[in-house]
């Protein structure tokens, strides 16, 4: 299946924008895993097991993935939105 | 009709002019805690080494020395920014990174013991190939600079706004060029300082001099791995931060590790030396820049890349591309942009940035290459001005809507005051007029907590006092929201009180920057105000006969609309609250641009900022041809800043923007060896403008009013500092008719360019 994915920022691997086609029945969590493999990005530093609002906000078809019941472990289907959010600290 | 204020608009005396006139105000280097320790830190002779060993066993032994740290005895977690580029540790573990790095501190019963501890410990450098400039950190092979990154570009930025293909195609004239800066320090006059202090449950208290206090806090509890509640921040007041105090640094963190480590209160000063050495500076900029014009100079399209050279963390460097990137839509019209940002890791002291953030590089290589293009079509750079400048309702190529402009009359101003006509018919030899314009964003939303809030509190003798999370920095923002919650409540500027600004009794806000302060947390005290006349009006209104919201405060009163005999002197009703009632009576206000979108950090486009201040600055100046020096005459500043709040504060933050960035386009160059050793690392060698090297400045104020922002008024402070650096070179070409793309522009420069004109 395959999933679109949409950020506020670039991520490497990721600039085509078409998404990322992943086995059917995968999670938001398996989902972030290609996206780190992909771009570097480590979505869980020191051994998380969730994402740190201050750091990340990511939304499935628009909905904030700690709404859905099964949070990262929730089942993507086809064609489905995700959006990644990084949320900066500071200013100039 | 244009509203009458009696607060608003007024130059009332500042908040803290008198202790800081009487030197009664005290900062964190001049405070005190019972049993306080006082630490030093030891610096890295080299730029760039392995420090496989750090033996600080001599040290500790040393009498009077109670406690030594490294960066070995903190968790290690990275810091920064965004969390994708967190690349910054409290002290270095395993390498050195750039001359002057702290790589271990000391705290001793006094200052001579610490210093002499700091002889005791021995650090083994294993050194390694420097990176200096950006060229050096992109060639092949270069040494890798950030042990948290496998490459030295350590951000970039792609942008296009609008059809630049068909605005090149529609030009009738190409101007392209590539121009180039150093690195320059930030040139606050209080050094870093702080005292740390922990408690029996193991809180932490560290008082320092912070620009942005709340992001030095976040960043600092992530890098010590204890939740905010751990932590309590106050600011004591700040000697200036011009964006060079808004991030943790070692001082802080060792601080507060030695005050963990000993029990005790620690205090560390760094000296200037120290800060001009291996704290924040402004990156060093290659950029090349090409302009598409109409024979009558209308400006078609744009193509900018910009490569920064930043030290060797990112720090704020991708805010530093972006705002390079994506305020090339201001203050000129351009229908089209393509930009291309890179940020590099180099092994020369970290950069932030200073005043005006990167839109200073960005508007001398802009209004630079305007003034090039006009030379080639022989077009008056007025009228070329004129022609470009953003106007009332403008959107830009990347969507910022620009709601009230007044630059076109800022340009007016300052070429009539200026004289440019007359200049033009007769002159004194050697002497030329240069004019640059900009404009900067009354603060952005970058993401992340941007919201602003204030409370007041009601005293029983009818004061009230403010407090904001905002920072008094030295640019008066206390001063402007005393007269905000005086005018609104209407009482005299005196029964205004400014409060401490301490993270267990403030709200927090986002920090001291962008020219948000004024704009956001000033919005957020009229709400305040509100707030507060709201709940005293429901306290009244029954013995007053009157609805709560027919009620009105002015003149230290509360009355009824349109009958002001049927009202009650304020403090009364302050009473009747208290004594009567025993209601507390706080007035809480917030507020946040949520109209405008959150930054892209992709694209760049979106709606960025309200409150667009504008400026228009004819800087006139004379050339020694036999030395190339540079003589100031004459500051010009046409200025936008919709309503002024304070006209005197206001003129002080223009003019001394157009001051600071003058060392920059004239003098001030941060200079290292070729191992990435600081050099004029001391004020007597690195020369930054004083009151002798200044012209005389004029600000020509231009009242607008901005629809959101409070009372009209707009940030300013940062708008002449972009606009000056072109001015001052427009103004060399126009005296003597040569160019300098590379800052800074000094006399030999000069010299060797009118020899080179001349054939000799």
């Amino acid at each position: 299946m395959q999933i679109r994915i949409e950020s506020n920022f670039v991520i490497t691997g990721l600039e085509g924008g078409d998404g990322l086609a992943l086995e059917e029945e995968s999670t938001l969590r398996q989902l972030l895993a290609r996206v780190e493999g992909l771009s570097g990005l480590d979505f869980f530093p020191r051994g998380s097991e969730v994402l740190d609002p201050d750091d990340w906000e990511v939304d499935i078809n628009n909905v904030p993935h700690y709404s859905y019941e099964r949070r990262l472990e929730t089942v993507l289907k086809d064609a489905d939105l995700v959006v990644i959010r990084v949320v900066a600290t500071g200013g100039g | 009709m244009k509203k009458e204020y009696k607060v608003v608009g007024k130059s009332v005396e500042r908040t803290d002019a008198r202790p800081k006139v009487t030197g009664k105000a005290r900062y964190a280097g001049d405070l005190v805690a019972p049993g306080m320790l006082h630490g030093k830190i030891l610096r890295s002779p080299v730029a760039h080494a392995n420090i496989p060993n750090i033996d600080t066993s001599r040290a500790i032994a040393l009498p009077g020395v109670l406690g030594v740290i490294t960066g070995r005895d903190f968790p290690g977690i990275p810091f920064g920014t965004r969390p994708d580029i967190r690349d910054q540790i409290p002290m270095p573990i395993t390498k050195v990174h750039h001359f002057g790095e702290g790589v271990a501190a000391v705290a001793a019963i006094d200052e001579d013991t610490a210093e002499e501890a700091l002889d005791l410990i021995r650090v083994d450098y294993e050194e390694l190939p420097v990176v200096l400039t950006a060229q050096d950190a992109l060639a092949a092979g270069a040494p890798l600079v950030n042990e948290f990154k496998k490459s030295n570009i350590c951000y970039q930025s792609d942008f296009l706004f609008g059809d630049v293909e068909k605005g090149f195609a529609e030009a009738d004239h190409i101007q392209e060029q590539a121009f180039s800066s150093q690195r320059v320090t930030v040139g606050f006059i209080e050094p870093h300082a702080c005292l740390a202090e922990v408690d029996n449950s193991g809180r932490i208290l560290l008082q320092g001099s912070k620009q942005s206090p709340y992001i030095t806090w976040r960043h600092m509890c992530r890098a010590l791995d204890v939740p905010l509640s751990s932590m309590r921040i106050i600011n004591p007041f700040v000697g200036g931060g011009f964006s060079g105090k808004h991030d943790p640094m070692d001082v802080d963190f060792a601080a507060v590790k030695l005050a963990q480590v000993t029990g005790r209160p620690v205090k560390i000063v760094l000296n200037n030396g120290e800060i001009l050495a291996a704290y924040r500076q402004r990156n060093a900029m290659n950029a090349r820049l090409r302009l598409g014009v109409k024979k009558n100079g209308q400006i078609t399209a744009l193509h900018a890349e910009n490569i920064l050279e930043g030290g060797p963390i990112s720090g704020i460097g991708p805010f530093n591309i972006y705002y390079y990137g994506a305020f090339l839509n201001i203050p000129y019209k351009i229908p089209a942009i393509e930009y291309h940002g890179k940020l590099v890791y180099s092994n020369r002291a970290p950069c932030g940035t200073v005043r005006g953030q990167e839109i200073v590089l960005a508007q001398f290589c802009l209004d630079s290459l305007l003034h090039m293009a006009g030379e080639e079509l022989g077009l008056d750079p007025v009228e070329m001005r004129q022609i470009n400048a953003v106007t009332d309702n403008w959107t830009c190529a990347n969507g910022i809507k620009c709601d009230v402009s007044g630059l076109p009359e800022c340009i007016t101003k300052s070429a009539e005051k200026v004289a440019w006509k007359e200049s033009r018919k007769a002159r004194p030899a050697d002497r030329g007029i240069g004019f640059s314009c900009a404009s900067h964003p009354s603060g952005p939303r970058l993401g992340g907590h941007f919201g602003s809030a204030v409370v007041l509190k009601l005293m029983e003798d009818g004061k009230v006092i403010v407090t904001h999370g905002g920072t008094e920095i030295g640019q008066g923002a206390n001063t402007v929201f005393c007269q905000m919650a005086a005018e609104e409540l209407g009482l005299p500027y005196e029964d205004i009180i400014q409060g401490v600004s301490d993270s267990d009794t403030t709200i927090f806000d986002s920090g001291m920057f962008g020219d948000r302060c004024t704009y956001w947390d000033g919005n957020a005290t009229i709400a305040a105000a509100q707030d507060l006349k709201k709940q005293l009006a429901e306290i009244v209104a029954a013995e007053l006969g009157a609805r709560p919201e027919d009620l009105e405060f002015a003149d230290a009163c509360v009355f009824v609309r349109d009958n002001p005999e049927k009202g009650m002197d304020f403090q009364r009703a302050v009473r009747r609250a208290y004594y009567e009632k025993g209601a507390p009576l706080y007035g809480r206000g917030h507020w946040s641009a949520t109209d405008i979108d959150v930054v892209d950090w992709k694209t760049g486009k979106g709606n960025l900022a309200h409150g667009l201040d504008f400026i228009a600055t004819a800087i006139e100046l004379d050339v020694d041809r036999e030395t190339g020096k540079v003589r100031l005459l004459r500051g010009i500043h046409g200025d936008d800043a919709g309503q002024p709040i304070n006209p005197a504060m206001l003129e002080g933050q223009v003019n001394g923007g157009s001051a600071h960035l003058t060392g920059q386009a004239l003098w001030e160059d941060s200079l290292y060896d070729e191992k990435g050793r600081a050099i004029n690392y001391s004020w007597r060698d690195y020369k930054q403008p004083t009151a002798m090297d200044v012209p005389e400045y004029v600000v020509e104020h231009v009242h607008t009013h901005d629809p959101y922002g409070p009372f009209g008024a707009k940030g300013a402070g940062e708008a002449s500092s972009c606009s000056s650096m072109a001015a001052i070179a427009n103004g060399i070409y126009d005296a003597v008719g040569v160019r300098i793309t590379d800052l800074p522009i000094t006399a030999e420069k000069i010299l060797a360019a009118l020899n080179a004109k001349e054939g000799k």
